[in-house]
């Protein structure tokens, strides 16, 4: 199906994935080191809530055991632990709700159903109806911008040493972004999370719903020898979708661009070449409401500063752009609530909560947070520190 | 060859041993049906790394039951496990329509296989409490189990959840086994 090559240049880049920050815990339970990808959802997973997924018939793939088509990379370059929460924990407070521990089987499935079946923190009624938007053009740029983050980061301190900052509000001058420069990617994120291989998903699905009346054990055909057996009884759908769509473009690209490091520096070469065009279209369509996107942009402000890569190289792209095309910013009504949870950035979720649950008074917090809340909203359009919103909630508790 | 005489020792008491493989794709839901056979409950499983192995007692057999896992990369490794085995449980999650292609490509590959050569085929048309799963007919057609030659099968719909089809599969295989097949 796919060369040596590009197998293992589709490994490096999930390895790389890997070390993004959001990536590096259980976006379930926040364990550390996830070695599962959830390819429905595209988040990764510990192996205890691989396991716990798969009862929800969602797609589970270890990162070391399974072999990812380089289209799958690229839906997982897309999503990703932060985006997924964008999209399933918008309602997700961290002060009153806490993560599973992956000791508690059941509480994890209770969870995975909570967030993933019922979408309870969703806050997103289109997440049933995938929004399709004109912005696959930044989906497509994010993912290049994923990549090149993959490869600053790789490389850059660790992330506890960028969790201490957040922490402790100390201001690192390299945390300082434009406003704005990436507020389109974030819708983009949200758009292109939704996009083919999830839509396909969820058609699926459909499709089996409407076999639900399925006889089942009826007769057990049990044939000896070579008996021709039930010839008739071929079912068409069994050779649907087995074939990927894009597989031959996938080929395509990793054939232009062989090796795994120089993907990614020739894809920073091309942003910025192309960079000044795209940035000025992406703050035109997004102004406003720029500076959703917090944690994220901690770890990718490299680059921020890049701009956009060009569409033009990659033809699937362009297709998924026609694809998406129907709807108009529908995902824009969203970010204002998204927005209100900056505060918390999620990601850090797993520990600040752990704090401030240990501290009497929880009605005091709620107050706490919606002045952080504030906070961090007027920041994000005041000045370009807003970068680390979750300094406005951490200190209150640091002081406790 | 001590293979050999344990087995000479239980025939004679009429106690049938029996090594099967558990195999099929990651997900085709494996380890479920072990343990399903194995205790009578639905365990909640995690993706299998190496393997488990449970005996179970049933139509006078003793099965020793190897489920290997099913991932990608550790395929290779079933065939470590091939000699002296009497019996393939050959499992495919029904509803997984994408990755028939696959499953019938392992399923044939493990049919090429020197050593399997005497072992019977039990075919597991798996979770079929899933709406959309294919029948058994359909699996056989996928799997081109039809394509066969020189080896007993037999395909069963099942659902180790619900705990459906297993047994029967079993019965089919004690019954072969017992009547010299494998």
């Amino acid at each position: 199906m796919s060369s040596k090559r590009e197998e293992e240049r589709n490994e490096k880049i999930i390895r790389g994935l890997m070390k993004l920050p959001p990536n590096r815990r259980c976006i379930n339970c926040n364990s550390l080191g996830p070695q599962y990808v959830c390819t429905n959802f595209w988040t990764f997973v510990c192996i205890t809530c691989s396991g716990i997924h798969r009862e929800f018939t969602h797609r589970v793939k270890s990162v070391s055991m399974a072999k990812f088509t380089s289209q799958e990379v690229d839906a997982l370059q897309k999503g990703g632990n932060q985006r997924a929460r964008e999209l399933f924990f918008k309602a997700w407070d961290p002060q009153k709700n806490r993560l599973p521990d992956n000791s508690n089987i059941d509480k994890v499935r209770e969870f995975i159903k909570n967030v993933y079946v019922d979408k309870k923190y969703s806050l997103d009624r289109s997440s049933d109806r995938p929004p399709r938007d004109p912005q696959s053009l930044r989906s497509h740029e994010d993912e290049t911008r994923r990549a090149s983050s993959y490869h600053s980061y790789s490389q850059s301190p660790p992330y506890d040493f960028q969790y201490e900052e957040r922490r402790y509000g100390k201001q690192a001058p390299a945390l300082t972004r434009k406003p704005g420069s990436d507020r389109g990617l974030y819708e983009g994120k949200l758009a292109s999370f939704l996009s083919p291989t999830h839509l396909r998903g969820l058609s699926s699905d459909d499709r089996f719903a409407n076999e639900g009346s399925y006889p089942r054990f009826s007769d057990y055909s049990v044939s000896g020898g070579s008996d021709p057996f039930r010839p008739e009884a071929f079912s068409p759908s069994s050779q649907l979708d087995t074939g990927s769509p894009f597989s031959e473009t996938s080929r395509d690209i990793s054939s232009e661009v062989p090796q795994p490091h120089p993907v990614l520096r020739n894809s920073d070469a091309t942003s910025r070449s192309n960079g000044g065009k795209n940035l000025h279209l992406q703050r035109t369509e997004s102004s406003g409401s720029y500076g959703s996107f917090d944690s994220g942009s901690m770890s990718f402000k490299s680059v921020n500063s890049l701009g956009l890569p060009d569409v033009g190289p990659k033809p699937e792209q362009t297709a998924e752009f026609s694809y998406e095309k129907s709807s108009s910013l529908s995902s824009l009504p969203q970010s204002s609530v998204s927005r209100a949870f900056d505060g918390f950035d999620f990601f850090s979720a797993p520990f600040a909560p752990q704090d401030v649950t240990s501290t009497p008074s929880t009605g005091s917090h709620s107050e706490l947070l919606q002045s952080s809340l504030v906070h961090s909203v007027n920041f994000v359009q005041e000045s370009p520190i807003s970068s680390v919103p979750t300094v406005t909630e951490q200190q209150p508790s640091q002081i406790q | 060859m001590g293979i050999v005489f344990t087995r000479l020792f239980s025939s004679l008491f009429g106690n049938k041993e029996a090594r099967i493989l558990v195999l099929g794709l990651d997900n085709a839901g494996k380890t479920t049906i072990l343990y399903r056979l194995q205790m009578g409950e639905v365990v909640s499983t995690i993706p299998t790394i190496g393997f488990n192995v449970e005996t179970v007692q049933y139509n006078n057999i003793k099965f020793q039951v190897w489920d290997l896992g099913g991932q990608t990369s550790i395929r290779p490794y079933w065939r470590c496990y091939f000699p002296n085995t009497q019996a393939i449980i050959y499992v495919v999650d029904s509803s997984d329509t994408d990755r028939l292609v696959v499953a019938k490509e392992e399923f044939h590959a493990i049919l090429e296989e020197e050593e399997l050569k005497g072992a019977v085929v039990l075919i597991f048309a798996n979770k079929q409490d899933l709406p959309g799963a294919l029948d058994d007919a359909a699996i056989t057609e996928a799997l081109e189990l039809h394509k066969i030659k020189n080896r007993q099968w037999a395909i069963f719909k099942t659902s180790a959840i619900k705990g459906e089809g297993l047994f029967e599969g079993l019965d089919w295989l004690s019954n072969t086994l017992k009547s010299g097949g494998g």
